[in-house]
């Protein structure tokens, strides 16, 4: 699918079809350079469906970019932090690459297909960074945003609609795994992924095939409670689960205007997906050790569950001395946990060794004016909401 | 005392001259400002030289212009506006065409048609150069700290200065490797540089224009990295290294900064060229005109370029030798040329599909930074450029004040032209010769173009100085190399306002931070002298 | 497994800076192995490319232990093609009758143009003498000495810092024409300031350029321009042979296929044949392209320094012409005193620039500038040795069809001082940028094993995170022309390297 990008802004997906004739509100949004909807119906319906039934979101802008060739595994090693060397096949890893400071450029999924083949799916345009750390390996990149269309399955009800679908045995497929169907004479790849903490799949395929899937997935779920579910619906479950995201909760190493906004993985939570013992040398691999030798770790990102139920949303994070010491980045009532919950950047020891005594500055609008809120707050762990059905095999079935 | 006593004389009614009387007017000092020819602006204005059509002759688009200045002397009371571009554009031999516009998506779009590498590191590029934009902008309002002195207002300039220049306020700081980044921004040549991010050469050819605009540098002078930024530092309504169109031609600008002038009580005499300063016991206390008469003031701010300050109408007897020595070594060449066109209708670029507000900007049609180097080595050997960087736009695509509804003017900008022209140097033919010439060039891309023309001026660096003022015809009153910027700029030891004759000030493009229709100059040269005078100062700027 | 190290340094490349890094250590009793790919030791030092040489300075020859060669002085003569040369040696005296002959406005201001530049030299040559300090680096000594180089430069008075604070960025060409009317002498102070660059006398930053030059020519513009007695081989000879008292090991024809990487740190190499030696230290000599990208292996590097190194300048504009001749030709207007010295062909500044123009696009110019160095071969036949400038890497025709057009096109050049020159030639022989690439393994084939422009100066030699002799590997260093403060045979990296070796030791 080429489209005519001159002198046009935004790009449409090959759901677009579909995502438009199924939105109620029109409402839209630029995600990567693609308009996809912010909300069908209304946002609370959606995020419902996402934990009662099926939800459907079309991921297609998300990067995915391809590497093939004889050193991929090595280069895929090489690139990100986490030690990849005993991948298997058919799986799917969850990592961070850095920079040469040891700060953070994204987070997202690599796929490995074979030790010659990955795809690699991210927030950020990252064709180019690719492109120049690949120097000096034997692999090839392609940028196959375009040219794959994803769907996210996500919910209780996801495994059932997708074997519906025609997905044979997924309930099998265990948590980080991935297959390969055919169906209706299209090459269909299946990952237990997600990024709303639930039971859920993602959904890989030909833009071709992109239209009929759609509406196949739509009858199939007709009885399993699906939704179409936008950007909107897709937040409140990524926070209730605790996942980041680029230029949200922390600023991409290459976007960053200002040195001193970029995070190394152990300030952003992620220093669990760092190997530092991994044998070969990784992008940031000396800043990293360097900053893990001499402790130089200057701030986290927690969790918080807030007192009262006004969400924190940019709120500051003061220390009972009313200093500053860190900033809300993303902050939700919780529909289903009934909880007034927030991720936030602090200043260490806050949030690692000083738990307590933290508050948070909330403005609640109040019809044209602001009341101002001093919540006390507590660290808690990130995920917030985690349910057994997520990594549950087989998977849960409503038949 | 001697009639015609004023507290301030400016020489010249420039842009900068008229923003440093402006400041100092609403100071409440008794201001008039002194012009030679018979109409204000100097190079900001807007001609009707041919009726019907409004030309901005000179100065043709507006960035740089500082918006602390244009609040300060409230310039939209005046009737100054700015509109942005809609685009830009380069036009290519295969009938394809690179285009930026004002939607950062749509930019990356245009740029992937060419390159999908180039489109993404267009992204990292553009943080670089904004970065670099965020280091200068507060250094623009900054007078230079005098390096060599101890003075403890230079120690704490050179402390300010430097601290500036780490980007404390704007960035938070920097760290070692910005800190690079920047020495190298500044000393590379924008060919190098470009080369460090993209591969494709209609996109580096695209971008390194900026680069070479109005200077007697090639893309391949090292130093040339440093002019994109100074076209880039500048703003429109907030956006970072915009351009846009003052509405009713550069002329608004300076009419503007007029207007606030007269409102303060300030006085602007047309006709009134400056022959010389008067000293007395080598201090300045007035300057004589052409017309015979003579004026006094306590203070003389020049808004010549620093050698017609200090080379016509200062005597060098009142000035060290030393110093008469480096402004004769000023760097201050012509390289660029202008044609000002009355066209009938909108010319078709078939390059540029309809509907494409990629043509609502400038427009170019130099592919490769090869070419661009080329019209270089023709200017080095005193010629004009066979294949020349041309900057062209059309006003009155979004300016309904420059010509009547459907008819059009355009504005070609021409780098690079000779000030000396080899073989004999300018005359009225070979003047003609060489509009010919960009015509012909230009038609290359626009069949109708000819068709449509009903009058065209043609500008080469020679007019430039006969008749705005500017020495060889150099838009920036001098080159923007290392050597002639922040305390080299006009002269090292010389970079604070004040010269060497005492009471004679300089506030031109000469002097820090430079041309390109800023303003800064101007309003950095009012703060030292209301400085020495102890006046009080206010507005944004300061 | 560095514990069984049979050696402290292996040093990969027997270059003139390798050998002055060996034998410091080895003064320092280390046990020292270099490692050169090619039949012999001295890299580019040798009779065929050199043709002159700089006096070693002090520093550099007595960590040494001092240099027992006999450096001859040389003449430069600019040539011109109404036999008018000009005849320069370096001192004032002589070289200002001599200008006088011409101009005597000119000659006055030679005076006042070779003071002020020699001024400014010694300042920056305070500097080349050591590891160049980091800027924010949070190290003491580092602070210091830019604190040093800031009062050197403070020191020199107003004026004189002023004026320094305006050359850094000027171009060569309008600071001759400012002072000079006399063409020829334009020309020839413009060759030298360009020689090994790519820059045009009408580049900026090539005045830089020339206070670098004199800067490692005893401060002086024609004054520093050696040959050694015996040939310029005696100086890597000289080398050699205090490296076998000092017991450092040599290896030729050993090239390293990589360095051995273990747990992130250099322990070691591995050569072409399968042999790995161990080392606690190893230091490369070879260019910093070639550094990072064969012996450290982009799988061990950082991708914002992949980015960096990529874009390191090293494409080399200087060619060699060696005529073998079966007599000498008599040049216009010259004795044999002239016919010693260093014959330049660059008339004028506009020639130069002319001929710069293609070099920017890898294009060819037929009309390039000329070094010209009459030596003896074993036979005592006459060759001349021609340094021709600028000569493309690659050109877009490539080398090989276009040899013989630009062979020709040189000797036409010369026939124009020396007529019968066409008459003498026996044998022609064309070594290009690229040749030198192949045969001497160095990336791009430039004499500086990178451009001496300022982004690629000082602190930022040869990239930026790379400058004080350390590569981003640990136990891996640099000590060739690539690093601070660059070419031009003085042997001062090698020597700043070991320093910063035995620091690390």
């Amino acid at each position: 699918m080429t489209q005519d990008l001159r002198y046009s802004a935004l790009k449409k997906t090959p759901f677009h079809s579909r995502t438009s004739m199924a939105s109620r509100t029109n409402k839209y949004y630029n995600w990567n350079g693609y308009t996809v909807p912010t909300e069908y119906s209304t946002t609370e319906l959606e995020y419902t469906a996402a934990r009662n039934g099926t939800s459907v979101m079309d991921l297609t802008p998300m990067g995915k970019y391809e590497i093939t060739g004889d050193h991929a595994h090595r280069f895929v090693d090489y690139l990100v932090t986490r030690d990849l060397s005993e991948m298997k096949d058919n799986t799917v890893a969850y990592i961070i690459w850095c920079n040469e400071d040891g700060k953070v450029i994204d987070d997202g999924t690599i796929f490995k297909f074979s030790s010659t083949k990955f795809m690699l799916c991210c927030a950020v345009k990252i064709y180019n960074w690719l492109n120049d750390s690949a120097y000096g390996f034997d692999v090839s990149i392609s940028d196959v945003t375009d040219t794959i269309a994803a769907l996210a399955i996500q919910g209780p009800t996801s495994c059932s609609t997708l074997k519906k679908f025609g997905a044979t045995d997924l309930e099998k497929l265990k948590p980080f795994e991935m297959r390969e169907y055919k169906i209706d004479g299209f090459d269909i790849l299946i990952s237990r992924t997600g990024f709303t903490g639930d039971l859920g799949y993602e959904l890989w395929t030909d833009p071709k095939n992109a239209e009929t899937t759609w509406d196949n997935i739509e009858i199939a779920g007709k009885e399993l409670k699906l939704r179409p579910f936008g950007m909107h619906a897709l937040e409140m479950t990524r926070i209730e689960a605790g996942f980041i995201q680029t230029n949200t909760d922390f600023m991409a190493a290459e976007d960053s205007l200002r040195p001193t906004r970029m995070r190394s993985p152990y300030e952003i939570g992620m220093g669990w997906l760092v190997h530092l013992n991994k044998n070969s040398y990784f992008v940031g691999k000396k800043a990293l050790k360097k900053e893990k030798e001499e402790n130089t770790t200057e701030r986290c990102l927690v969790g918080l569950d807030i007192d009262g139920d006004k969400p924190a949303h940019g709120s500051v994070i003061y220390n009972s001395k009313k200093e500053d010491i860190g900033i809300v980045t993303a902050a939700l009532w919780s529909p289903i946990m009934k909880k007034n919950i927030a991720l936030a950047s602090l200043k260490r020891p806050y949030g690692i060794k000083i738990k307590e005594n933290i508050f948070a500055e909330i403005y609640h609008p109040e019809e044209l004016e602001y009341r101002k809120i001093w919540a006390r707050c507590k660290v808690v762990k990130r995920q917030f909401f985690n349910p057994e059905r997520r990594n549950k095999v087989p998977a849960d079935l409503y038949e | 005392m001697p009639k015609n006593t004023h507290d301030v004389i400016v020489v010249g009614a420039g842009h900068n001259g008229l923003t440093a009387a402006s400041y100092m007017a609403k100071a409440g000092l008794d201001v008039v400002v002194l012009e030679k020819n018979d109409w204000i602006g100097g190079a900001a204005v807007s001609r009707e030289l041919y009726p019907g059509w409004k030309y901005s002759n000179c100065s043709y688009v507006c960035s740089l212009l500082r918006p602390e200045i244009m609040r300060d002397l409230e310039l939209y009371k005046y009737g100054l506006q700015i509109i942005p571009y809609e685009g830009s554009a380069t036009m290519m031999k295969n009938g394809d065409y690179y285009t930026h516009y004002h939607d950062h998506d749509m930019t990356i779009n245009s740029i992937r048609r060419h390159s999908h590498k180039d489109a993404e590191a267009y992204e990292r590029y553009s943080r670089d150069v904004l970065r670099q934009c965020k280091i200068i902008k507060p250094l623009l309002k900054m007078t230079p700290p005098d390096l060599t002195s101890f003075k403890p207002k230079d120690l704490f300039g050179a402390l300010e200065f430097a601290k500036h220049f780490a980007a404390k306020d704007e960035l938070d700081g920097l760290g070692e490797k910005e800190i690079y980044d920047t020495i190298r921004f500044y000393t590379m040549s924008i060919r190098d540089y470009l080369e460090e991010y993209f591969e494709s050469e209609i996109t580096k050819a695209h971008l390194a224009g900026s680069a070479i605009i109005g200077t007697a540098l090639g893309p391949c002078s090292p130093g040339s990295a440093y002019v994109l930024l100074h076209h880039y530092m500048g703003e429109v309504d907030g956006s970072v290294g915009s351009w846009g169109y003052a509405r009713g031609g550069m002329g608004s600008i300076t009419q503007a900064m007029m207007g606030c002038l007269k409102d303060h009580g300030g006085e602007v005499k047309p006709s009134s060229e400056v022959t010389n300063v008067i000293t007395k016991n080598g201090k300045a206390i007035g300057v004589a005109t052409q017309n015979g008469d003579e004026y006094y003031a306590k203070k003389i701010v020049s808004n010549l370029d620093v050698k017609r300050t200090f080379l016509k109408i200062t005597e060098e007897k009142d000035l060290p030798d030393d110093f008469v020595r480096s402004v004769k070594n000023f760097k201050i060449r012509g390289s660029s040329g202008k044609l000002n066109i009355a066209l009938d209708a909108l010319p078709d670029f078939p390059c540029i599909p309809e509907g494409d507000p990629g043509g609502g900007g400038d427009m170019h049609f130099t592919e490769t930074i090869e070419e661009m180097e080329g019209a270089y080595d023709d200017w080095k050997r005193g010629e004009w450029s066979r294949n020349p960087y041309v900057d062209m736009c059309i006003p009155s695509k979004s300016d309904p004040t420059m010509a009547e509804p459907g008819k059009h003017y355009m504005s070609v900008f021409i780098q690079y032209v000779p000030f000396n022209l080899a073989n004999g140097g300018w005359n009225e033919e070979r003047k003609q010769e060489f509009g010919r010439h960009i015509v012909d060039c230009i038609s290359e891309f626009s069949p109708n173009f000819k068709d449509l023309i009903n009058h065209y001026e043609v500008r080469t660096p020679l007019e430039l100085e006969n008749e705005v003022g500017l020495t060889e015809g150099n838009i920036f009153q001098g080159e923007l190399t290392m050597d002639q910027l922040m305390f080299n700029r006009p002269v090292p030891g010389y970079a604070q306002y004040r010269t060497p004759l005492k009471n004679m000030y300089i506030c031109s493009s000469s002097t820090h931070p430079g041309g390109g229709v800023m303003g800064a100059p101007g309003a950095n040269a009012a703060r030292e002298v209301l400085l020495d005078m102890n006046v009080p100062q206010k507005g944004n700027y300061y | 497994m560095s514990d069984n190290s049979n050696f402290d340094a292996i040093i990969i490349g027997g270059g003139h800076n390798g050998l002055v890094c060996a034998n410091i250590l080895a003064r320092k009793n280390k046990r020292v192995l270099i490692c050169e790919a090619r039949k012999e030791c001295g890299g580019m030092v040798n009779n065929e490319i050199t043709n002159y040489v700089p006096p070693v300075t002090t520093a550099v020859s007595s960590s040494l232990g001092g240099m027992q060669v006999n450096y001859l002085p040389k003449t430069t003569i600019a040539l011109s093609e109404t036999g008018q040369h000009i005849r320069l040696v370096g001192n004032q005296h002589i070289d200002h009758k001599s200008i006088s002959t011409f101009s005597s406005q000119d000659a006055d201001r030679f005076n006042d143009f070779h003071e002020k530049m020699s001024k400014f030299s010694k300042t920056l040559g305070s500097f080349m003498m050591a590891s160049p300090p980091r800027i924010m680096n949070n190290s003491f000594s580092d602070y210091f000495k830019l604190f040093k180089l800031g009062l050197n430069v403070r020191l020199l008075g107003k004026k004189n810092f002023n004026e320094f604070a305006r050359m850094i960025g000027l171009n060569i060409a309008d600071e001759l024409e400012d002072n000079f009317e006399n063409t020829l002498l334009q020309g020839l102070i413009a060759h030298d300031s360009v020689i090994g660059s790519n820059l045009g006398p009408r580049s900026p930053g090539s005045l830089i350029n020339l206070l670098y030059r004199m800067a490692i020519h005893n401060n002086s513009l024609f004054g520093g321009i050696f040959q050694i007695e015996g040939g310029n081989d005696q100086f890597t000879e000289h080398l050699i042979e205090k490296c076998k008292s000092n017991n450092v090991e040599i290896k030729t024809s050993a090239s390293v296929k990589n360095c051995i990487v273990e747990d992130d740190r250099a322990v070691g190499v591995e050569l072409n044949n399968g042999d790995k030696i161990y080392a606690k230290k190893i230091i490369s000599n070879v260019d910093p392209r070639s550094t990072y990208f064969s012996l450290l292996g982009s799988q061990n590097l950082d991708t914002d320094v992949k980015r960096k190194i990529k874009h390191h300048r090293s494409k080399g504009r200087v060619a060699k012409l060696i005529l073998d001749l079966n007599k000498l030709p008599s040049f216009n207007n010259c004795d044999d005193i002239d016919l010693d010295s260093r014959m330049v062909v660059a008339p004028s500044i506009d020639y130069i620039e002319e001929t710069f123009n293609p070099s920017k696009f890898d294009k060819l110019s037929l009309e390039p500038t000329l070094e010209i160095c009459i030596k003896k071969d074993s036979d005592q036949n006459p060759k001349l040795d021609i340094q021709v400038q600028y000569a493309p890497y690659k050109t877009n025709q490539g080398w090989e069809n276009v040899k013989e057009n630009y062979i020709e096109s040189i000797i036409k050049i010369i026939s124009k001082y020396a007529p019968s020159i066409n008459e003498c030639i026996e044998h022609k022989k064309l070594i290009t940028p690229d040749d030198i690439e192949s045969e001497y393994n160095i990336s791009g084939g430039h004499w500086h094993h990178g451009e001496i422009q300022i982004d690629q100066l000082f602190m930022m030699r040869p990239i930026p995170g790379a400058s004080q002799y350390k590569t981003h590997l640990d136990g891996l260093f640099m000590c060739g022309a690539g690093t601070h403060p660059g070419g031009g045979l003085t042997g001062i990296s090698g020597k700043n390297a070991a320093k910063a070796v035995l620091d690390d030791f």
